[in-house]
């Protein structure tokens, strides 16, 4: 495959980001949501590996698998499951925005980004192309951001976090090879999975003797501690 | 050296995981903490410093790194010794089930864990990571008490810092890159980046400090992010609070002081310089003015330590690092004294409401003197170890602008009103008791030394420390 094809393939894949998070904001159905969102790491993922691609560095490639095995499958299911106990299908709560001025504020967030970044791009480095992608990052991270304000449902406000999360990634993805990306991908997963568990915990039927059992992994493993 | 202490560290770890004994796994957490404190003194007096544990330079202990792990093996050494009595306390309450001591216990030998490599990370990314670590491992603390609102506060903790951790990333791609452009090191290691910070654009090394200042003011409690901070502090057991206040929030104040090092010679110096003194001055107004209405002890306390964090971004501002410094330390210990003491309290009335506390002086006398000297010290009496810091950052503050300088005194004047109606409260109330409530001698033990420690370093200021203050402050390249 050749650079321009996978730089090509890339732009492509930014205007389904751009579609897909279209989608994310207006969603009113939770599963719909969860699978949009599932979608959106896709796509990012798909961008990693032309990453790994077009630049051999491995890191894209871990980065990739990674987000297909956390965020493609793990927080998805996760988020599925909590939704089935919670029994919530819809999220019609709004805090001041509603989908349609989501989006309108979202494109102005996205030109917003594009003039402030281009006061900048010279002193990052960054040619046209890489320019585009760190446009779209950080409007994404922005876009979660709005969505977190915008949400009144916890795990609507988490689907917002990993908007941002993914903002986030595919903005290092275009300014170069990121020292402990990985770990930094690992630990943001890892930190929604927390608020995840606790809204499942919290949200099952609001017992907290349910949420300890959930929160002590070790309570089967070890035998009654004594006092002395 | 880096396998010694990662032995040490596996092995606490799994004396913790087997243990079967509540005093057992006290004992390794109590040995854990007195190794982490020494383990700095032992590079002071080697002058090993900095120490390079790995030729990436991704972790060294410098001076100021060696000075904020002291604090924290210090703040954790007296917190395990008052665990030993206070998770007694909290297991005969029904407050924490046993199921839950050993997590708790894991908890807290992580917290170190993480606080002591957080403070060792040259690297900037590694310092976020652990930084989060920390984040994570607090939230598990907090709601390992059988307490419905604690999972709430934990969970906005986690969900409040976080969000605004994201935005510190950014900020660190974008000095990654821009360090990347500039000197043509691309690095995120802190001491090549100051060595090389005059190479960098200076409007990208400013861009890039305020989306790090984002994250890290959100876990100092800075105002706005301060909201998760009054709930997690009040809400968590009184021990876990300590080692919040008195440790954890340090991290934010560290990573911002190593980040403004590198804006502050250049040419957006004096915008880093505003902004930081804006949020400083906000942060003491707001928490000075939501102390005034507060009637819960805890959340009394917890208010002053946001308060304690604008002010120390105001000493930053104002180019004072040297007592910036001290105060954290002072700032520590007072901390300490006054969330030990209120969990006792918590004990003896099974409240926090300051109008439920009647009679104190003759149910819980050692808590309600600690309450009282660390009442008096917080608000930077002469003679405890708060003035001096108080006092010359606000002199620096006016040298720059007295204008501001006046408007921070009215406000740490309202602070000191609170507490100020916090000891007349200790003082003056009297009633109808019930009996004393019997507290564990570890859990005086901490009380009395802190008690001490505050008189001492209140009377005399120790040479040796002012050296080691003054090399920081060279480290930082932030003197005169």
């Amino acid at each position: 495959m050749t650079i321009q094809l996978i730089d090509e393939l890339i732009k492509v894949c930014m205007v389904l980001l751009v579609v897909l998070t279209a989608l994310v904001i207006s969603r009113r159905n939770l599963i719909s949501l969860i699978n949009t969102y599932a979608l959106h790491s896709l796509v990012l993922s798909a961008i990693a590996f032309l990453f790994f691609l077009g630049e051999g560095a491995n890191v894209f490639l871990y980065a990739s698998i990674l987000t297909i095995i956390t965020k493609l499958w793990l927080i998805p299911a996760l988020l599925k499951r909590t939704q089935k106990i919670m029994k919530i299908y819809t999220d019609l709560e709004y805090h001041y925005l509603h989908p349609t001025s989501s989006i309108f504020l979202s494109l102005f967030i996205v030109i917003i980004v594009f003039l402030a970044f281009s006061g900048i791009k010279d002193d990052l480095g960054l040619d046209p192309f890489n320019y585009f992608g760190v446009v779209m990052g950080f409007s994404l991270v922005l876009i979660g951001f709005m969505i977190i304000f915008s949400r009144i449902k916890i795990i609507t406000k988490t689907i917002g976090y990993l908007v941002m999360e993914n903002g986030v990634v595919l903005l290092s993805f275009f300014v170069g090879e990121m020292p402990f990306l990985i770990e930094v991908m690992v630990l943001m997963d890892l930190l929604a999975l927390v608020a995840i568990t606790s809204i499942l915990g919290f949200g099952m039927n609001s017992s907290i003797e349910e949420f300890h059992k959930r929160l002590n992994p070790f309570r089967n493993w070890f035998k009654k501690v004594d006092e002395k | 050296m880096l396998i010694v202490i990662l032995s040490v560290l596996i092995a606490v770890m799994l004396a913790i995981i087997l243990s079967r004994s509540l005093n057992m796994m006290n004992y390794v957490t109590v040995f854990h903490s007195v190794f982490v404190a020494l383990f700095p003194v032992y590079l002071l007096v080697k002058g090993v410093l900095p120490a390079v544990f790995h030729k990436s330079r991704y972790l060294v202990v410098d001076t100021l790194g060696a000075y904020e792990i002291l604090i924290t093996g210090v703040i954790f050494f007296f917190a395990a010794i008052y665990a030993k009595g206070y998770v007694a306390c909290l297991i005969k309450e029904g407050e924490l089930s046993k199921a839950n001591v050993k997590l708790f216990y894991l908890g807290y030998n992580s917290l170190l864990l993480a606080m002591v490599l957080a403070f060792s990370s040259n690297n900037l990314s590694v310092l976020w990571i652990f930084a989060e670590i920390t984040t994570i491992v607090s939230a598990v603390l907090i709601v390992t008490l059988n307490a419905k609102e604690n999972i709430v506060a934990a969970m906005k903790y986690v969900f409040i810092t976080s969000t605004a951790m994201l935005f510190s990333f950014i900020g660190l791609i974008l000095l990654f890159a821009a360090s990347k452009n500039g000197s043509g090191a691309a690095t995120l290691n802190w001491d090549a980046l100051l060595q090389a910070s005059h190479q960098i654009q200076p409007q990208l090394l400013f861009f890039s400090f305020v989306f790090i200042f984002i994250g890290f003011a959100a876990k100092s409690g800075i105002v706005p992010f301060h909201t998760w901070l009054p709930p997690s502090h009040s809400k968590a057991a009184s021990d876990v609070s300590v080692l919040l206040s008195g440790s954890v929030l340090n991290i934010g104040i560290y990573a911002i002081l190593r980040v403004y090092a590198l804006v502050a010679k250049s040419s957006m110096g004096h915008e880093a310089s505003m902004m930081v003194l804006v949020f400083g001055i906000i942060t003491v107004g707001i928490a000075s003015l939501s102390m005034l209405q507060k009637t819960n002890l805890k959340k009394l306390i917890a208010y002053s330590s946001v308060e304690s964090m604008g002010f120390m971004l105001i000493g930053i501002a104002a180019g004072n690092i040297f007592w910036v410094l001290y105060f954290v330390a002072a700032h520590a210990m007072v901390k300490a004294l006054l969330f030990f003491s209120a969990g006792i309290i918590h004990r003896q009335y099974g409240s926090m409401s300051m109008a439920e506390i009647k009679g104190v002086f003759r149910l819980q006398p050692l808590a309600a003197l600690g309450l009282i000297i660390g009442s008096v010290a917080i608000i930077g009496t002469p003679l405890f170890p708060m003035f001096m810091p108080k006092f010359y950052i606000i002199a620096s503050l006016a040298k720059a602008s007295l204008f501001s300088a006046i408007i921070l005194l009215l406000f740490l004047l309202i602070a000191a009103g609170s507490f100020v109606w916090l000891i007349l409260q200790l003082v003056t109330m009297q009633g109808a008791a019930p009996e004393p409530y019997e507290i564990y001698p570890s859990m005086k033990i901490p009380i009395l030394a802190l008690i001490l420690l505050l008189l001492v370093f209140g009377a005399y200021f120790p040479l040796p420390l002012s050296g080691i203050l003054a090399e920081m402050v060279s480290l930082l390249g932030l003197g005169g």
